[in-house]
Parts: structure tokens; C-alpha cells; sequence
């Protein structure tokens, strides 16, 4: 053979080899990018098609992972689906029997409490108060269905203004002393979320409270990544052992004064500060009071 | 005198029936209240058809108290009927709801509800109803 032949033939293998990378580079390009269903096309017997058959089993097998993971996902995505659809349902058509229970009741005490006696007016109130608890766990778990279904918006929200909006619905006969924040005091979150966070902050506050005058401060400013929000009472504070499981789901901390409400509140609030990239903490000192942190990253 | 409105309650749930009317008692108000228990009772009502054929007994209701939840012809259904007619649409329509959620579905459908009033009815919840939609002089209330 001569020299030029040699050359030519020593290109034209070059060239082969050269053009099988290339495609073995193209496959694993796709690979990357998230398509499963490429094969690498070399049949030849040396060492690159060793290597396409072993891409292509590695291929195979994460196509047959990806898939299985997907088939998880949407047997998950359906079970929470459907777990939502029925605590929905079940949380609705409670509603109606139980305010007929509530309603019922009222008009027994309204149009006969001169007939009654004492302790069947007791009894009666027995009923209105627990058909109420259960009406407040239902207000709770129609609120954790509307965070999973209605994504956040972000809206300027003036605090004190929120705050005051919140304390009007705030069903309550006690005595509120109440310092806002600044008039100028802004911050930016989704608007509806915040007043289910003031809400049960404030309605905790007052529910809890043992003093004569409750008295509650709210205050806050901006800081340079995120907004901090204080919510000061003078309440009979959170035992140091409690402090941990206050956010838990529906635990209620035990309270010598029976209360309302099934203390899903808290587990709300930290919900939504959650949502907002933000932390709540808690300082509480006993028989004085406790103040709530909140912190909101800016957006 | 200015002729009082007659008021037409759509709702099938014995319970809220006697709620309702009770409040108007309460109330002290006079109107004439027709009860119907479902969409389609509805519909015959408005429309003088079957056993509503009376249009003397069976006048037109100045105002509807519409219950959303309702077997057979549901409150949506029975809105879009009432929104769709020329001659109807003009009777304004208070929604009996149960939850903030059934507003919101009503007000996907933008069926132009006039007011809403969360159940139980009771007299100052459908006073406030009723004033949002300037028909507060064809109530009739006893001193």
C-alpha cells in the first residue's frame, strides 16, 4: 500500500468514528433534556457500539423510572384531589343541619325562655355553644381547603387598616385596648391570607386573655429582606414546654377556661407565613403575656 | 298607597322555610310570601304554568329569595332561567347561600344576583339585603 493510500484510509475511519460520537453526543444531549425515548443508532461491532448499547440500557431504564414516577405522582395528585373534594363536601353539607341545630335552639330560648326553667335554659346553652365550636372547626377547615386551592397574590396592604377590618368581625364582648402600627406602615402579601392571620392572632389573643382589659400592640417594620410584624398581648403567655406544639394541626393547648375553636388557627397562620417564604416565632413570659413575630420575606 | 311587593321564597328545605318565615314575623313584615319548594315549582310559578295558572292568586313576585342548594332544578339553574328572560330578569334576586363558596360559584357564573344573604335568614340579614337593592319602600313593616 502506499502512503496515500494509507492517509485516505486512516480519514475515512477518523470520520466514522468521529460522526458515531457526534451522535452518541446528540443522544445524551437529548437525555439531558429530559427525552427518554432516544436510542443510539450504532450497530458496529467495536468499541463505540459497546458503547450505544450501553447508553441506550441506561436510557431504557431511567424512561421506565421517569414513567414510574409519574404514574406515583398522578395516583398522589388524585388522592389529594380527591381527599379535598370530600373534606369540601363533608365540611358544606355539615353546615346546614348544624345551623338548623343552632337556629332551632336560638328560638327555643328566644320564644320560650319565660316558659322554661332554669336548667332547661342551661341545657339549651349547652347545645348552642357546642353546635358553635363545631361551626368555628368548620370556618377552619373550609380556610386550609381555600390556601390549597387559591394561589397566593400579592397586593400592598396597609397593616393597620387590615387589622382594623379584622377586629370588627372579631365576635367578641371583652374589652380591647389596642395599639396599631403606623398609618404608613405597608407591606406587600397576598391581602385575603393576612386577615386569616390577624384574625386568629388577634382572636387567640382575646380568647385566652385573663385580665380585666385585654390589651394587644401591634407594630412592625421594613427591613432590608423581609417585613417584621409584632403582635404583643397581655394574656396569660404560653408555658416554655407548650411553646413547640402550638402550631401543631387542631391541638389545643390545655386551658383551665374551656374555649372555642379547636386551635387549628395557629397551624393556619404559620400555613400562610409559610407560603409568603417567611417564619413565626413566639416569645412568651407566664401571667404576662406573649408576642408573636412574624417575618415576611419582600418580594 | 304604593301597591307592597309580593316576595317569592325558593327553597326545599322544611327547616329553612320555618326560619325564614319566622324572621319575617320578627320582622313585623306584612308581604305576602309565596313559598316554592324547587327550580322547576319555581319556574311554573313565574311563568303561570300548572297550578300557578291563577295570575290573580299567583302574581308576579316583586322580589325572589333563592336558595342555591336545591335537588332536581338547582338555584344556578333557575337564576340563568330568570336572567335569560327579557320580562323576568327585571324581578331583583336575593341568593340564599350556605357558605362564602357558593358565592363565589354564583358570581363565576356573572348571573347578576343582586344580593346575597348567608343562611339562617334573619330579619336585619335580609333588611341589609334588601337595602343594597332600593326596594326598601316596598316592604311592608308594622310599627
Amino acid at each position: 500500500m502506499n502512503c496515500h493510500k494509507i492517509r485516505k484510509e486512516y480519514h475515512r475511519y477518523r470520520k466514522r468514528v468521529e460522526e458515531k460520537i457526534t451522535h452518541i453526543l446528540s443522544v445524551l444531549s437529548e437525555v439531558s433534556l429530559g427525552d427518554f425515548n432516544v436510542k443510539a443508532e450504532i450497530r458496529s461491532k467495536d468499541i463505540l457500539g459497546a458503547l450505544a448499547v450501553g447508553i441506550n440500557e441506561m436510557v431504557g431504564n431511567l424512561r421506565r423510572m421517569n414513567e414510574e414516577q409519574i404514574r406515583k405522582a398522578k395516583i398522589l395528585e388524585r388522592a389529594k384531589n380527591n381527599m379535598e373534594e370530600m373534606m369540601y363536601a363533608v365540611s358544606h353539607d355539615l353546615r346546614n343541619p348544624l345551623r338548623t341545630i343552632i337556629s332551632f335552639s336560638q328560638f327555643l330560648m328566644e320564644d320560650y325562655g319565660d316558659v322554661l326553667d332554669e336548667r332547661a335554659k342551661d341545657y339549651i346553652l349547652r347545645v348552642i355553644k357546642a353546635g358553635k365550636k363545631i361551626f368555628t372547626f368548620l370556618d377552619a377547615v373550609s380556610q386550609l381547603l381555600y390556601l390549597e386551592r387559591i394561589p397566593l397574590t400579592y397586593k400592598r396592604i396597609s397593616v393597620k387598616r387590615a387589622v382594623q377590618q379584622v377586629i370588627k368581625n372579631l365576635d367578641t364582648h371583652r374589652r380591647i385596648k389596642i395599639k396599631y402600627p403606623s398609618r404608613t406602615f405597608f407591606i406587600k402579601a397576598d391581602p385575603e391570607r393576612m386577615k386569616m392571620v390577624f384574625y386568629h392572632l388577634l382572636k387567640n389573643a382575646v380568647q385566652y386573655n385573663d385580665k380585666e382589659e385585654v390589651e394587644i400592640e401591634i407594630g412592625g417594620k421594613v427591613k432590608r429582606d423581609f417585613y417584621e410584624i409584632w403582635i404583643k398581648d397581655n394574656g396569660p403567655g404560653i408555658p416554655k414546654y407548650a411553646i413547640p406544639k402550638i402550631f401543631k394541626i387542631f391541638r389545643k393547648l390545655h386551658h383551665p377556661k374551656e374555649d372555642e375553636g379547636p386551635g387549628v388557627g395557629l397551624t393556619i397562620v404559620r400555613e400562610i407565613i409559610q407560603e409568603h417564604e417567611g417564619e413565626i416565632r413566639v416569645e412568651s413570659e407566664p401571667k404576662k403575656g406573649s408576642i408573636f413575630y412574624l417575618r415576611i420575606k419582600k418580594i | 298607597m304604593e301597591k307592597k311587593i309580593d316576595i317569592l321564597l325558593v327553597e326545599d328545605d322544611e327547616n329553612d322555610i320555618l326560619i325564614t318565615k319566622r324572621a319575617f314575623k320578627k320582622g313585623k313584615l306584612t308581604n305576602r310570601v309565596f313559598v316554592v319548594r324547587d327550580g322547576e315549582e319555581a319556574l311554573d310559578f313565574l311563568y303561570h304554568r300548572g297550578k300557578y295558572k291563577d295570575e290573580e292568586k299567583f302574581p308576579r313576585p316583586g322580589l325572589i329569595l333563592l336558595d342555591i342548594n336545591m335537588p332536581k332544578m338547582d338555584g344556578i339553574e333557575v337564576l340563568k332561567r330568570i336572567k335569560n328572560d327579557p320580562e323576568l330578569k327585571k324581578i331583583p334576586v336575593i341568593m340564599l347561600t350556605i357558605s362564602q363558596r357558593d358565592q363565589d360559584i354564583i358570581e363565576s357564573y356573572q348571573l347578576g344576583v343582586n344580593s346575597y344573604i348567608v343562611k339562617p335568614v334573619e330579619f336585619e340579614k335580609f333588611r341589609e339585603a334588601v337595602s343594597t337593592i332600593d326596594l326598601y319602600w316596598a316592604l311592608n313593616e308594622l310599627p
